[in-house]
């Protein structure tokens, strides 16, 4: 008998039958075939195959995961859709250090779904915002920013979002705060509104930034030489939102609140 | 190549694998490569090259590594490997076994039992432990013995055992402690009064026989069907002990202390 890792990765009709029963649980051969765009001839020898391996059982037409195949394919699933996310651009994810992203949440990459980089301009960084930033920006009616470097160009964007209503959440440095002291008052005044909340992060966490908003979640990481590329990881699905938000929830544990600086 | 995808790179050349999982243990020059593979350099080079252009590992001054990306797939194949390792060393087994009686948390790290070996006894021993655990019983400092089945070794092997002074946990379904006490009380009252034995009760104990010593881990598991037939699946390795250890506390948290009535 073949290695299970034949079964399995050999295959994409396998593979994609497995993590369809998986997902979906038991199912008859008509919705697996159009659910994978495939026809009985192009399906049936591969699903035999996972049959003669244990990994799948038939009763009355209905197809679905052993235990064996369930224990396996609940290990491969997780794996091949993160592989998914992860091949949109490996590079990036080969030249940034995600260490610093709690394993149980990097396991879960998939939930960020499709993503783009956005590419900033070196020559306008602490001057200019970047167009496409602001706009997710002036977009957002709720933004929470984990930062870990000096960025005085977007100060004024969110403290507009602020006054027109939305709450903000940020989470920063000692480092960040006491470059701020300068605006100390007013920065305590805007603390005062309900919506407004601090948090200082006392440990070096290697995560640049982490921007939730109700519609899109942005993320600048660290290049694994440790310097800062401004690339901005943007992706837009719910899911992605929920990931992010979960992030944030974690680096703002690690924080302490402030009322005032 | 076009079509060539993370999964494809990791799961269609074994000798990527295994640099892969040789890099998993640090950076390594090339002359370590070669050497750990037993490979002349070209070969080898047009893996390397592959992974490189894959981003799963970078070259800096003669000395390779895993990539950012690299470290997460590499893990995760590595894991998945290990369970695959197990359960294609015996196949029919595993496909014919009932493998509810693991909570999934235990299910998921089965490739933690590394190197098992399934021993079926002769004609002349079919109603006997298999040979190993004879031997192995002989030097064991702990004993656990998770059981729904009546074992003759109960009442004489480990007896002595028990008045050795080994530490031995018995974990027993109602049926085989109602055995043991009715039909076997000198070794019942021998259990009872000695310090170094514990009897619990687990009300549902869905597997055979498991044991745990010091040394190794030996489980007899039910078919679907709910047949038994005498076998062992041994290992010795340390994982596989620990892992024993783990469904020793999973069915001590179901069960209740025995004490005489």
């Amino acid at each position: 008998m073949n290695s299970l890792i034949e079964i399995i990765f050999f295959s994409e009709k396998r593979k994609a039958v497995l993590i369809l029963l998986f997902e979906k649980g038991p199912l008859p051969i008509e919705t697996i075939k159009s659910e994978l765009n495939e026809t009985s001839v192009s399906i049936l020898p591969q699903i035999k195959v996972l049959i003669d391996s244990n990994l799948v059982i038939q009763n009355d037409g209905i197809y679905q995961l052993t235990h064996l195949g369930e224990t396996v394919t609940e290990k491969v699933s997780p794996f091949v859709k993160n592989l998914q996310v992860l091949s949109v651009d490996p590079k990036f994810w080969s030249e940034h250090d995600t260490g610093e992203i709690p394993e149980k949440l990097f396991n879960r990459i998939q939930e960020i779904g499709d993503f783009k980089i956005i590419e900033i301009d070196l020559r306008t960084i602490y001057y200019e915002p970047n167009p496409i930033i602001l706009e997710h920006l002036n977009n957002a009616n709720s933004i929470k920013t984990f930062i870990t470097y000096y960025a005085p160009e977007y100060v004024t964007i969110y403290y507009e979002r602020l006054l027109s209503g939305a709450p903000v959440s940020i989470t920063t440095s000692d480092y960040i705060v006491n470059m701020a002291k300068d605006y100390k008052n007013e920065i305590n005044n805007l603390l005062q509104l309900d919506r407004a909340e601090l948090n200082i992060c006392s440990a070096d966490i290697k995560i640049a930034e982490v921007t939730v908003t109700d519609k899109i979640l942005l993320m600048v990481l660290y290049s694994t030489s440790g310097n800062l590329d401004y690339d901005f990881l943007a992706a837009e699905s719910p899911s992605a939102v929920q990931w992010g938000n979960e992030l944030y929830e974690y680096l703002k544990s690690r924080s302490v609140n402030k009322k005032e600086i | 190549m076009k079509d060539e995808t993370i999964s494809d790179v990791l799961f269609l050349s074994e000798k990527r694998r295994q640099i892969l999982l040789y890099l998993l243990e640090g950076p390594k020059t090339i002359d370590d490569i070669k050497s750990y593979l037993n490979s002349k350099s070209s070969p080898l080079m047009v893996q390397i090259k592959i992974l490189t252009r894959n981003f799963l590992i970078q070259e800096k001054n003669g000395v390779f590594s895993l990539t950012s990306l690299g470290e997460y797939t590499v893990r995760e194949m590595k894991d998945i490997l290990e369970m695959v390792t197990v359960f294609d060393k015996n196949p029919e087994y595993w496909g014919e076994v009932e493998l509810e009686v693991f909570p999934a948390y235990l299910l998921s790290r089965i490739g933690e039992l590394g190197e098992a070996e399934l021993c079926y006894p002769d004609k002349a021993h079919i109603f006997d432990r298999a040979r190993p655990i004879e031997k192995s019983l002989k030097s064991a400092v702990s004993l656990i013995e998770i059981s729904s089945i009546f074992h003759r070794e109960y009442v004489t092997d480990y007896v002595e055992l028990a008045e050795r002074n080994v530490s031995i946990s018995f974990i027993f379904s109602q049926e085989v402690i109602d055995r043991l006490e009715k039909d076997f009380p000198e070794s019942y009252h021998i259990y009872m009064k000695l310090e170094n034995v514990r009897i619990f009760i687990c009300p549902e104990i869905k597997l055979a026989s498991c044991m745990v010593t010091d040394k190794m881990i030996s489980l007899s598991l039910f078919t679907k069907k709910g047949n038994f037939y005498n076998h062992d699946l041994i290992s010795y390795n340390n994982s596989a002990i620990l892992w024993g250890m783990d469904l020793f506390h999973h069915f001590r948290s179901l069960s209740m202390i025995h004490n005489l009535q």
